[in-house]
């Protein structure tokens, strides 16, 4: 308050009517006002101007803090019902405990008597009330305090009469007596017993907390209040608001903060808090706030914290907390052991169904713990908390993310089994001591704030497997097996080599070898090496994994992943025949065997596809893409599977030049994926990508630059601007641009790929090569031949090197159309040459898929002055360009332009060349516009035409 | 409990017999609670209002004590300070659940936070008001009565004998006062954004 108040007091009331000019007048400035009074009653009258909720009155503005009631116990009835108050016990949100005693039959018997804050209203919530009551009367068990009597008071509350207990809850009893961690769980198995015995009644407690657990001075456990929350419900429709009412937030479980069904499960998630709490002192999750809303929200949403860890949370005073359980911080850390850590994490659970099934299965896992017996219980899946941080974190993580996570799944899995398998306790520890240090980096806890990327968790975890469990080869060998899959899957084929061989070598080394998994590792491997481009090697894998499945039934699902793999690879080595016998033999036998699934059938007809397209027999790979669809639609039409085989049905259509079939097909995945997995989800975003290039090399460029430039930006927000992700779509819109001539935004797409796929892959990769052939090409037709001929020749070689024949074609071309613009024809012609052969062979004569190779070397013969041998090649061309189901686009126009020029200059009639000329052109204006210098120069030519006759 | 003639106390204290005036108190705070605690038993959840609440405990009053009370405005004077004492009370009692954590109500629909936060400010409001009396007494009580009390200008400025524009300016000085020390423009007033568009 002011030290000059009168003035300040005089001032404002001064101000507080006048009009703004007349109050600025009376605030004045520094003579006349001194500053800190005019700065005061400028504050005071800002605050006036504002709505105040003072206005409403006191009680109106406190409302609030009546919402439960007000407590008019200053002085209380001397008798409720039959009972005689004595003295008050305590007081809290449910209302006042008195004690009471009642004299009846020359005994004095005492009670706890409960007043319950605000009303039972009606007459039917009355009646229940006593229905329950009866119920729970007849609750008898030790553990039990019992409901004696119950009734509503003149005033409408209802009270209970309860056995009296005298004890300490059980929190603070403990604490007094410094009981060890041991002795705490021991004492807890009899609070088990009582809840176990009252939920075999059928009787959930709903409101477990220290408070409503005593134990008394002789250290008998008292359960108190069991069933009241249920009790006090006025009908099931209210249940939430009154239940939540009174229910003590900090043990609630997730269902009962969301207002769910309650039920025994509930009562497990409560014991789980109450053990965490006897066991640490401390509650399972970590809050920003002590606010209800953010516990409430915790309890939602965050996975409870590790007992151990919990220890070691800023502000806790862990060597009292220690000292309260009779050891030091470290021995206390020590006996909150994995195991135990576990039982709490399956208690607490979010989903009830993911908790012990039982209170006897927690009590029998943790007299297991105290046996030091291996638990009953499943062990926590970790992957599941990993599944959960990576939904909570979607945006910023990579699709690889999700591949990552479902294979983690996996690992869960081959862990879970190595722990039946060997039921050696040993095992059980090195494995579980595995996961928990591999999943601890996960922990956002544990990363401090970090973003700690999964890829450096697995690669964590890899390093860990490949150097540690040398005593335990059969896990050893199964964990680097499915490390070294999600390796392949993340596209690091070479790490992935490295990890499968070291697993094969530890799963072949067990004396008692599990042949599946050892197949298993060899399939993997095989799929690896075959993705390195090591065809020799895959199919020595392959092989081998194909002999220990031998004795497998010819249907069996990994050895028709083992044939069907054989098959890719001698698609990929150019033995399509033996491909081709071994997918038809596949396929026959999946049809023949009645057990065999729809699932396997689709994935062997998707794959003799595959196999019909590059085999040139367009019809029957649309055939058998098309019920491999059926038959991946009559599984589940939902499933992402569906998706898939509508991307290879296209890739189908678009080889017969069908691009508006497979077109439509990409929108029908693009649209499943959008519905199932939502806009931003990698697989739509990837089909999304094929879309948009479907879309572009159908010269359908707008729709095809939108859907780029949206699929850019939703790759980069969702995977980052550096990932390989993002990669893909600039260098496929980078091939649509430079189609149309835009070369400095094509130069601009395939450099940025190109640095991307650089730092990821490295320089020697083919995606690395794609884009250096569209960024040397780009920056060519630029003007910077000089800086591009290294980079094309770079790419050429590389080309070579490291991809099939089918994608050699485009580095050659480019390098080509490079030298053929500077004068180099021979060379240009050598090139196109050996690309027109190479092209040929490998597409069975198809002409129609490289019709841009043939338009090229045609050009160049022209050139050269070959007239019958480009002639030869341009007819062959345009038949495939006008034969195909694509409209024209620019190449088209380049090979209308030059077979024109062939047969002007074969001295052709006009009528045989005006048409190409005006075609062309037609379609240079609407996809190059009319001031492209191929325009221009079609134009010109039209325009001599006559003259040229 | 056999109870002093309320009258007879008030009138007491009214001649300066302290022990009356506390005793009288008492009596009108423990009115006030069981009129308010029986009017939120039959409409849970109501919205109190503070006139109606005091005008009932004086109505009481009126009807039980027979005596003629010497000054209305001694009622009034208590009355107000019974509120002010019931919702303070009922915020500390609130806080010390919430500190003592185990015992206290939870919510989904942030009602308690608003509780939690109301209860702060209650007491912010009721130490700001002590302030304002180390300056000005007559302000504050204008603010007790008003506020705490639901009496009205007309009726505080009759019994004060003051003109009903002096306590129209009293209030809305005292209101500025405690508005801005409870930094209202932030917390309080966060739902009235036209307040908030012009400051």
């Amino acid at each position: 308050m002011h030290r000059d108040w009168p003035q300040v007091k005089a001032l404002f009331d001064a101000c507080l009517d006048a009009a703004p000019a007349a109050r600025a007048r009376l605030l004045g400035d520094d003579t006349t006002v001194p500053p800190a009074v005019r700065a005061e009653v400028e504050a005071l009258l800002a605050a006036h101007a504002q709505p105040a909720p003072l206005d409403g009155g006191a009680a109106a503005w406190g409302a609030p803090l009546f919402a439960a009631g007000i407590d008019d116990v200053d002085d209380p009835p001397e008798r409720i019902g039959p009972y005689r108050l004595v003295r008050e016990l305590g007081r809290g949100g449910m209302g006042v405990v008195w004690l009471a005693r009642r004299d009846e039959q020359g005994f004095e018997q005492r009670v706890a008597l409960k007043r319950v804050r605000g009303g039972l209203d009606g007459a039917e919530a009355r009646a229940r009330f006593r229905r329950e009551r009866g119920i729970l009367a007849r609750l008898a068990h030790d553990r039990i305090a019992r409901l004696l009597d119950g009734g509503v008071d003149a005033d409408g509350r209802p009270w209970f009469a309860l056995e009296y207990v005298e004890g300490e809850p059980i929190d603070r009893w403990c604490d007094a007596r410094a009981l060890p961690l041991r002795a705490r769980v021991r004492l807890f198995l009899d609070v088990l017993d009582g809840v176990a015995w009252a939920h075999r009644n059928l009787v959930v407690h709903r409101d477990l907390k220290p408070a409503n657990v005593l134990v008394d001075g002789d250290g008998r456990v008292k359960l108190l209040d069991f069933g009241i929350a249920k009790l006090l419900e006025d009908d099931d429709a209210s249940a939430t608001a009154t239940g939540m009412l009174l229910m003590t937030p900090t043990y609630a479980a997730p269902e009962q903060v969301r207002g769910e069904a309650v039920s025994t499960a509930t009562d497990v998630y409560a014991l789980g808090v109450l053990l965490f709490e006897l066991a640490t002192g401390l509650l399972p999750y970590r809050t920003p706030s002590s606010t209800r809303q953010a516990f409430a929200q915790a309890v939602l949403e965050q996975e409870a914290e590790r007992p151990a860890r919990a220890l070691q949370r800023a502000g806790v005073d862990a060597p009292a907390l220690a000292a309260a359980r009779g050891t030091t911080p470290a021995g206390l850390r020590a006996a909150l052991d994995a195991d135990f850590a576990q039982i709490l994490s399956i208690a607490l659970a979010k989903a009830p169904e993911q908790r012990h099934a039982s209170v006897d299965a927690l009590a029998a896992d943790l007299r297991a713990w105290l046996e030091r017996r291996p638990l009953l219980s499943r062990p926590t899946p970790r992957w599941r908390r990993l599944a959960q941080f990576v939904r909570r974190h979607r945006v910023g993580f990579a699709a690889s993310t999700l591949l990552l996570a479902t294979a983690l799944a996996g690992i869960g899995a081959t862990l879970w089994q190595a722990r039946i398998a060997t039921r050696n306790a040993q095992t059980a520890q090195a494995v579980r001591e595995f996961t928990t240090g591999l999943f601890a980096a996960v922990d956002p806890d544990q990363a401090r704030g970090r973003d700690v990327s999964l890829r450096e968790v697995l690669d964590l975890g890899a390093r860990r497997a490949e150097t540690g469990l040398a005593d335990q080869p059969a896990v050893r060998g199964a964990l680097l097996s499915d490390l070294g899959a999600i390796y392949t899957s993340l596209g690091d084929d070479a790490r992935s080599v490295v990890l499968l061989e070291q697993a094969r070598d530890a799963l072949l080394a067990r004396p008692d070898r599990d042949d599946d998994e050892l197949a298993r590792a060899w399939l993997r491997l095989a799929e690896a090496q075959f993705e390195d481009g090591r065809y020799d090697a895959a199919t020595t894998s392959a092989d081998a994994a194909l002999r220990l499945l031998a004795a497998h039934a010819p249907t069996d699902p990994l050895r028709i992943e083992g044939e069907l793999r054989r098959v890719r690879i001698d698609e990929e080595t150019d033995h399509l025949d033996a491909a081709g016998e071994r997918v038809e033999r596949v396929v026959a036998a999946l049809r023949a065997d009645a057990r065999a699934t729809p699932a396997s059938l689709s994935d062997a007809l998707a794959t003799l596809g595959n196999l019909r397209r590059l085999q040139a027999r367009g019809e029957e790979a649309l055939a058998a893409h098309e019920e491999a669809l059926a038959l991946a639609r009559r599984v589940d039409p939902d499933d992402p599977i569906v998706a898939s085989r509508l991307h290879e049905l296209a890739a189908a259509e678009a080889a017969v030049a069908q691009p508006q079939q497979a077109i439509a097909h990409l929108r029908e995945a693009h649209v499943l994926h959008r519905r199932v997995h939502g806009e931003r989800h990698p697989l739509t975003l990837s089909t999304e990508g094929e879309l948009a290039f479907a879309l572009a090399n159908s010269a359908q460029y707008d729709e095809s630059d939108a859907l780029f430039e949206r699929n850019i930006a939703a790759r980069r927000a969702v995977f980052g601007t550096d990932h390989v992700e993002v990669a893909t779509p600039l260098s496929n819109h980078g091939v649509s641009l430079y189609t149309r001539h835009r070369y400095a935004e094509a130069a601009r797409s395939f450099g940025e790929a190109w640095r991307i796929w650089r730092t990821a892959y490295g320089p020697e990769h083919s995606s690395t090569r794609s884009a250096l052939t569209g960024y040397g090409a780009s920056l060519f037709e630029s003007g910077d031949a000089a800086t591009a001929e290294p980079l094309l020749r770079q790419a050429y070689e590389m080309s070579r090197r490291l991809d099939p024949p089918r994608n050699q074609e485009s580095a050659t071309n480019t390098l080509a159309l490079l030298l053929e613009r500077t004068q180099r024809l021979d060379e240009a012609e050598r090139l196109l040459r050996a690309n027109v052969a190479l092209q040929a062979e490998a597409n069975h004569g198809d002409v129609r898929v490289y019709p841009w190779t043939t338009t090229l070397l045609g050009r160049v013969l022209r050139e050269r002055g070959d007239l019958a041998g480009a002639r030869e090649q341009l007819e062959r061309c345009f038949i495939a360009f006008d034969t195909d189901d694509y409209p024209d686009g620019p190449r088209t126009a380049t090979c209308l332009v030059q077979l024109a020029l062939v047969r002007e200059a074969q001295h052709e009639a006009a009528t045989q060349v005006r048409p190409l000329l005006e075609r062309a052109l037609t379609t240079q204006e609407a996809k190059l516009g009319r001031d492209d210098a191929e325009t221009v120069a079609t134009r010109a030519l039209l325009a001599r035409l006559p003259l040229a006759r | 409990m056999a109870q002093t003639d309320l009258t007879e106390l008030l009138n007491r204290a009214q001649g300066g017999d302290a022990s009356a005036r506390e005793a009288a108190f008492a009596q009108i705070y423990a009115d006030l609670k069981r009129i308010a605690a029986a009017e939120l038993r039959r409409n849970p959840g109501a919205t109190l209002n503070t006139t109606a609440l005091v005008h009932e405990a004086y109505a009481k009053l009126a009807a039980h004590h027979a005596g003629a009370l010497a000054s209305r405005a001694h009622f009034f004077s208590l009355a107000a300070r019974a509120m002010r004492q019931i919702l303070v009370d009922q915020a500390r009692s609130r806080l010390a659940d919430k500190r003592g954590g185990r015992e206290a109500h939870t919510g989904l629909d942030g009602a308690h936070e608003i509780a939690d936060r109301r209860a702060e400010e209650l007491l912010l409001v009721d130490e700001a008001l002590d302030r304002l009396a180390e300056h000005d007494e007559r302000a504050a009580k204008v603010v007790e009565w008003h506020f705490f009390g639901g009496f009205t200008f007309g009726e505080i400025a009759a019994e004060l004998d003051l003109s009903e524009r002096t306590v129209r300016s009293d209030w809305a000085l005292a209101r500025a006062v405690l508005a801005r020390e409870l930094g209202l423009g932030d917390a309080v007033l966060a739902g009235s954004g036209a307040g908030l568009r012009n400051a």
